[in-house]
């Protein structure tokens, strides 16, 4: 029951159409229900399969309180360090290298 | 035009792609809640610039602005384009006023040329280089707009005093645009990017250059960067540098990365940060990236009747985008449908309007 009220959570969430275009939602709550974003902290108790789609979609204290991605104005250095940090990881690189014509061909000459 | 019921709208955020909307369907709009709780409320000097810009490519716009500022009325007119000259504040880069009418400039009555001044690049707004290398050939390619359609960077301005002077040349349409419809983006076989500098040494731009080849090189070996220095008559009156990077694809998308120096940075920081970013877009994937967007999604709501399709990355869904398609839901009536992949990609999908150039002139 627990699978698929997760499952169900998820799907929900993922109905795009109506988070993009309901407007009880401001834009920042929006994308936060696509990026999903917590969703364990509701104010009132637990989730756990209460209320309809409607409920679910309506804004709540917790989301009020996440900042989103547009809103966070990092300095130079911040920024800089983070991604920094992103793309020292060697698998990650690794991984990129898929995107690049080359570099999938370079990967196949080796092998 | 005048028995279009008005829209109301809250809040001012992406408001230009607002205007642009209201002004391509000929409806009026209320904008309420600008800025309300400021010290200093209401609308902004650059917003305020982008409605007189609007009204200098219209005939009979109405714009009713409020005491305080923080409502306006706008009534669009007929867009007429032709011969305007626009000098934009420093507090925005030219891209904030250029990129929303983009698109708007084909609908016009005549081709129009549209000179700007001011800041060309700046971190905050896309910069023109991406327009010119970025943006304008994607645009040219999907709708068959021609190569009349062309954005000359006459002199450069960097932050804070500005300076800088574009040329955007558009054509008119005749037909409506096809419609589009891409699900692969392929993957990257060439980088090119363009280092500039205004009124410092040209040994800046070469450390911008250095830099982020330092970062793609392990990537792939076609890379070229220019180099655009710029000094005396040729920029504005502040220095600055920057870098512009644009990775193509083998099945014709771009994804662009921009990054300006200001004051105390250095040169590698801020070439390997952009190259960086340019990754970042590379890995998130998708058809389009954050700068060629809008124009995309106006292009395929405008196009003729038939379906139009693209996919887009995760890192695109932004609240911007979010507030575009509330919009264009309230003023054209059209919503765009969603299908996620596994991948987290998403296809977005409309039918076009069919829209016409009404504006233009019978021969």
């Amino acid at each position: 029951a627990t699978a698929s009220f997760i499952e169900s959570r998820r799907r929900r969430r993922r109905n795009l159409q109506k988070v993009f275009y309901d407007e009880s939602l401001s834009p920042e709550q929006a994308l936060s229900e696509i990026h999903g974003e917590p969703l364990d902290t509701v104010e009132n108790g637990s989730d756990e399969g209460e209320g309809d789609d409607d409920d679910f979609f309506k804004p709540r204290k917790a989301d009020l309180e996440t900042p989103t991605r547009t809103n966070e104005k990092n300095s130079f250095e911040e920024e800089l360090e983070r991604y920094n940090k992103k793309y020292e990881d060697s698998e990650r690189l690794a991984r990129l290298k898929y995107h690049f014509i080359t570099g999938s061909l370079l990967d196949t000459q080796e092998k | 035009m005048s028995g279009t019921q008005m829209r109301r709208f809250k809040g001012c955020e992406y408001l230009t792609h607002r205007l642009v909307l209201a002004t391509l369907s000929g409806t009026p709009i209320r904008v309420e809640g600008i800025y309300p709780n400021e010290a200093d409320p209401g609308l902004k000097d650059y917003q305020i610039s982008f409605l007189r810009l609007l009204e200098k490519l219209t005939n009979g716009s109405v714009i009713e602005i409020s005491y305080t500022g923080t409502s306006f009325i706008y009534r669009p007119g007929n867009i007429v384009g032709g011969r305007v000259e626009h000098a934009c504040p420093e507090t925005r880069g030219i891209g904030y006023f250029l990129e929303p009418i983009l698109l708007l400039c084909l609908f016009a009555k005549t081709p129009t040329s549209l000179t700007l001044t001011g800041v060309t690049s700046n971190n905050e707004d896309v910069g023109v280089d991406i327009l010119r290398t970025s943006v304008l050939p994607f645009l040219q390619k999907r709708f068959q707009v021609g190569d009349e359609m062309e954005l000359r960077i006459l002199k450069r301005g960097s932050l804070p005093n500005g300076g800088g002077e574009v040329n955007f040349l558009c054509p008119i349409t005749k037909v409506s645009l096809p419609p589009i419809r891409i699900s692969e983006s392929g993957r990257v076989f060439r980088i090119r990017g363009i280092a500039s500098s205004t009124r410092v040494a040209p040994v800046l731009a070469n450390r911008l250059v250095e830099a982020a080849r330092g970062v793609l090189n392990p990537f792939l070996p076609d890379i070229f960067i220019y180099t655009d220095v710029r000094r005396g008559d040729e920029c504005g009156n502040s220095p600055g540098f920057g870098l512009t990077l644009v990775a193509e694809t083998n099945k014709g998308c771009s994804y662009a990365a921009q990054q300006c120096g200001e004051a105390g940075q250095t040169p590698e920081d801020v070439g390997s940060l952009c190259a960086q970013k340019l990754l970042e877009s590379i890995e998130s994937g998708g058809c389009l990236d954050q700068y060629t967007q809008p124009s995309i999604l106006t292009g395929m709501l405008l196009s003729s009747e038939d379906v139009n399709s693209i996919v887009i990355g995760q890192l695109n869904i932004t609240s911007e985008l979010v507030t575009f398609l509330r919009d264009v839901k309230a003023l054209f009536g059209r919503e765009y449908r969603f299908k996620e992949f596994e991948t987290g990609h998403i296809e977005m999908s409309c039918l076009g309007k069919g829209y016409l150039n009404i504006n233009r002139r019978l021969q």
